[in-house]
């Protein structure tokens, strides 16, 4: 009888050893959980209140440097960047290819913040050194000093803002941020200066913001382009800057970005300009509206060391048969380009401490700014080419960048361009 | 934001008298700052009960408003040189963020102003938070008494001298 009770005595001092460890290993688990949240929480507040790396951002589309008047709590900012090339034509040469070291350009910007929702913002740029006559060497004998964008903001929502001035047109990936350490190769992409006439600014309003966290918008409505100096090349001479510009006829611009949460600095994006270009020029005796539109679709993704980037356009301009003939040049109907460019930090492999950058880069091209011409027009050799770019970008601080890199064109017909290889510089501050 | 810090920075250097300056540091430059030779940064957060709680707000002379902290902890040959936190309280209507580094004996070995949102005439100068350096809870830490006054910036050095406090008190009482 005792055996007994005291058998029992011992199977239930087991059994409570065993929930008594249970629960210790229950209470271990519930501290490492409130652990890690304690964790957690600790490090969002840490940063709500000064952020994580000291690095740029841009803000609103423009270059990171470009946005320096958002981040002041009022009164005067300034910004600026600026870049230096060589070029060494090496091969498919003609006598107008030669070496060339040009200080391509200097940009300051200047902004105003009047209050919380009134902001001015500004950019001034000298081009190529000096605008006094230097001689011909590369067809331009002189700089140019120009306002390439001069607007005020009036910041109402998040969702909604408003913007009128000279503004960018926020089309491909260069024409709102073109500061050099932010795209790779010394030359910009060639479909963002032949096809996208980077730095494509006109005079106009319009309106801007984010939709959620994930989306970002900006639409204006500004002048036209003036197709009474299109050229063979492409639609470049069209653009008015802001000059005293027609504003006979109106174009559309806009831009949707996405930038997914779940996968942070990745963008995919499209971008649009359309309007009629005739500006009541007279055309041989003919009234003409040359509708003409842009669209790009883009997408970029940085992963780890990874940058990958994607750019496809097509732009159209209508009446080239009249144009073509009162103009006497041959423009493009349609035209026609893409690349994709894959980039890759390497410098954490050899130097994970270093805070510098080093990215030998990749990009392909192929474009045609005469892929579709009015009947009876002949096209020219250099409308269609390939182009590979193959270098690298060398930072030693995020705002300063080396670049060197070697650019193969290649055409169906005589028409490539010189091959080079170049040297370049690049800051913003 | 961080462009902000790059940005005032450039300000400073060209010396151009603009803009009311936000954030100085990012928290890997205030980390860069508080241990530049360490061989690693520990985080170490805290859940503080309230018999500690207590204890800390009495040597502290200051309310703890958050049972949760977190000290950085520097550590090189696997020696710990120091104990760095980032706290941020009120000063007169806007707050600021400040870090205070502690040496392995727990007295200060440097107090920081990391981001300050009131207009900057009211910051302290670098020299005056020089006086922070060496304390410990041993001093009174109190304006007026071991630590000097800025004219027409009390309000300034009271929140300094009181997030110095705490910082001392919440390491003598969790490590």
């Amino acid at each position: 009888m005792q055996a007994l009770a005291q058998d029992n005595l011992n199977l239930e001092l087991e059994s409570l050893k065993n929930r008594v460890l249970e629960l210790e290993s229950s209470l271990n688990q519930e501290r490492e959980k409130s652990q890690a949240i304690a964790e957690e929480v600790e490090k969002n507040k840490l940063s709500s209140l000064i952020p994580e790396k000291a690095e740029l951002k841009s803000e609103y589309g423009l270059g990171p440097a470009a946005s320096s008047v958002y981040k002041v709590n009022s009164g005067l900012s300034i910004g600026g960047y600026g870049e230096a090339t060589f070029r060494k034509p090496i091969s498919d040469r003609t006598e107008s290819d030669r070496d060339v070291a040009d200080f391509l350009r200097v940009v300051q910007y200047t902004g105003y913040k009047f209050n919380d929702w009134l902001i001015f913002n500004s950019e001034i740029e000298f081009e190529h050194g000096t605008t006094g006559s230097i001689g011909d060497v590369d067809g331009d004998s002189s700089g140019s000093i120009s306002v390439e964008l001069a607007y005020l903001d009036f910041l109402l929502d998040d969702a909604i803002n408003a913007r009128v001035g000279l503004l960018l047109m926020p089309l491909g990936f260069v024409n709102e941020i073109h500061e050099p350490p932010f795209f790779h190769g010394v030359v910009r992409p060639e479909i963002e200066r032949r096809i996208i006439p980077t730095t494509f600014r006109e005079n106009g309003l319009g309106i801007f913001g984010n939709l959620g966290e994930e989306l970002e918008y900006r639409a204006y409505l500004v002048n036209g382009l003036r197709a009474s100096r299109f050229r063979t090349s492409g639609i470049r001479g069209g653009r008015q800057s802001g000059n005293r510009a027609l504003f006979e006829d109106v174009a559309f611009t806009g831009r949707l970005d996405y930038q997914p949460n779940f996968f942070p600095g990745s963008t995919i994006g499209v971008s649009t300009f359309f309007g009629n270009s005739g500006q009541d020029d007279d055309f041989n005796g003919q009234d003409v509206s040359a509708f003409t539109s842009i669209t790009d679709v883009h997408a970029q993704f940085k992963l780890n060391q990874f940058e990958f980037k994607a750019l496809g356009i097509f732009s159209t301009v209508d009446d080239t048969e009249v144009l073509n003939v009162a103009l006497d040049e041959v423009i493009g109907e349609e035209q026609f380009g893409w690349y994709v460019e894959l980039a890759y930090d390497v410098l954490p492999h050899f130097a994970p401490e270093s805070e510098h950058y080093l990215a030998p880069f990749v990009r392909f091209e192929s474009f045609d700014t005469q892929s579709d011409i009015a009947e009876g027009f002949t096209g020219s050799d250099s409308a269609d080419q390939d182009l590979v770019v193959v270098g690298f970008s060398y930072k030693p601080v995020t705002n300063v960048v080396l670049k060197l890199d070697y650019r193969n064109f290649s055409s169906s017909g005589d028409g490539a361009d010189a091959d080079e290889i170049a040297f370049g510089i690049g800051y913003a501050y | 934001m961080p462009t902000k810090l790059i940005f005032i920075q450039a300000l400073l250097l060209l010396s151009v008298p603009v803009a009311s300056a936000e954030v100085f540091y990012a928290q890997d430059e205030a980390m860069e700052i508080a241990f530049p030779e360490a061989d690693s940064i520990e985080t170490r957060t805290f859940v503080i009960e309230e018999e500690e709680l207590v204890e800390i707000e009495r040597r502290a002379r200051v309310a703890i408003d958050s049972k949760l902290f977190t000290f950085f902890v520097g550590i090189k040959d696997n020696e710990v040189m120091g104990y760095a936190a980032i706290d941020s309280n009120n000063v007169r209507t806007y707050p600021q963020t400040f870090m205070v580094v502690l040496d392995p004996n727990g007295q200060v070995e440097t107090t920081l102003i990391l981001a300050f949102h009131e207009p900057p005439e009211y910051l302290p100068s670098e020299h005056w938070l020089e006086q922070m350096d060496g304390k410990d809870l041993e001093s009174p830490i109190r304006p007026g008494d071991d630590i000097a006054g800025i004219l027409g910036s009390t309000l300034s050095v009271r929140a300094i001298s009181s997030g110095v406090r705490k910082i001392l008190a919440l390491h003598e009482v969790l490590f």
